[in-house]
């Protein structure tokens, strides 16, 4: 099971060496070392990981945060053949950790080398895939598996998630294995000045599953943010696919 | 609220703020408390809002209902009524529970015989063309 480890360009700070010299040694105790690669403006995921499978690895491991795993799994998306891993360091987010079950640090060494393995699902977007969730702000047309429509009263923050928190709803995650996206509204309200002295008004969000919606802007076009740095606009249509990457996990993942 | 229920927080949850129009389908419990135009269907139990306005032919497992249905309801085990709740339309359950308050327009149909087994999606629409 050759191993390929693709290192966050935030990783390049001299602050981390330690951390990353720490970790390489650790990885050769496990038996589980292999190439490094690191990102940089010349080189994108889409190069490291073809460099990487043409030199015979199988398994790709992420060091960096969520950003670093979501844009690897995009790449990586549909090829069985291939296997991710996760090693949280550096500058977060890491929430991706968490549901996971792989602690932050060196110690995500030992789930790694465990190699307890899951097929989850990634939402997609066009060509785009994610493996967080899709946000947009605003009051588009929403529609679901062709068969309803949802139309918004005012401006909402419409979250779609494949594996995130919606604590927007009672901190629950969604289930990455069920083969349907979970979509979060939640009303936007303008704040007052008088919202200092009383509580702002709430109105309670909707959770819709879904596993194709189509989104379409009445006015003008909106944008839509996949994982937090993908960019896109509506008109959009965004599906489930399942099963798409193998990822490996922890004993105390949340799904 | 509902007897033996498995299924524990509802999988799907219109809020206040949206309207849905269309046919909604489902295998968990589903809550509205905004506005839905179409047809209601889960094997899951339906929870209507107080401030809730649904246009729609209904068929669920379990009912509470504490806002306002224009459409027939189909029940399969129980139906209950709250004191804010007004149906304008047929009902069919097995049980129901009426509280002081509530108000039905429409004909009620009670007992196992009066509900039939879980229709299959579509199926009651379907007209037969005529033969030539």
């Amino acid at each position: 099971m050759p191993y390929f480890y693709l290192y966050d360009t935030s990783l390049q700070d001299r602050s981390f060496t330690p951390q990353l010299i720490k970790l390489e040694g650790l990885l050769t105790d496990l038996g589980i070392q292999g190439r490094v690669g690191r990102l940089t403006l010349l080189k994108s995921v889409k190069d490291l990981v073809e460099t990487a499978v043409r030199d015979g690895a199988d398994t790709l491991v992420a060091v960096g945060n969520d950003i670093t795993l979501s844009r690897l799994a995009g790449v990586v998306a549909g090829k069985s053949n291939l296997t991710l891993g996760f090693i949280p360091l550096g500058p977060g987010p890491h929430e991706l950790a968490k549901i996971l079950g792989i602690p932050v640090g060196l110690l995500a060494c030992q789930v790694l080398s465990s190699r307890m393995v899951e097929d989850i699902s990634l939402g997609k977007v066009g060509n785009y895939y994610f493996l967080q969730s899709a946000i947009l702000h605003g009051q588009p047309l929403l529609t679901f598996d062709n068969n309803y429509n949802l139309h918004l009263h005012s401006p909402h923050t419409i979250k779609i998630c494949n594996l995130d928190w919606y604590h927007e709803i009672g901190g629950e995650i969604s289930n990455p294995l069920n083969n349907t996206l979970e979509t979060i509204l939640r009303p936007l309200i303008k704040s007052h000045w008088w919202h200092k002295f009383f509580a702002s008004p709430t109105l309670a969000p909707s959770l819709l599953p879904v596993k194709t919606l189509q989104l379409k802007a009445e006015v003008d076009e909106l944008i839509l943010t996949l994982d937090n740095y993908q960019v896109l606009k509506t008109p959009a249509t965004i599906t489930i696919s399942p099963h798409k990457i193998r990822v490996i996990v922890g004993k105390q993942r949340l799904f | 609220m509902f007897k033996n229920d498995n299924h524990g927080a509802a999988e799907t949850i219109i809020g206040p703020s949206v309207q849905v129009e269309g046919d909604l389908s489902s295998q968990g419990n589903i809550q509205v408390e905004g506005a839905l135009t179409g047809t209601i269907l889960t094997a899951g139990n339906l929870m209507v809002g107080e401030q809730a306005k649904l246009m729609a032919n209904v068929e669920v497992a379990n009912a509470y209902i504490a806002g306002y249905l224009k459409g027939n309801l189909t029940v399969h085990e129980r139906l209950e009524l709250a004191p804010t709740s007004k149906i304008d339309g047929d009902i069919m359950t097995k049980t129901l529970v009426i509280a002081e308050g509530a108000q039905l327009n429409g004909r009620c149909l009670m007992g196992s015989a009066a509900v039939p087994a879980t229709t299959s999606r579509g199926s009651g629409n379907k007209k037969t063309p005529a033969a030539e």
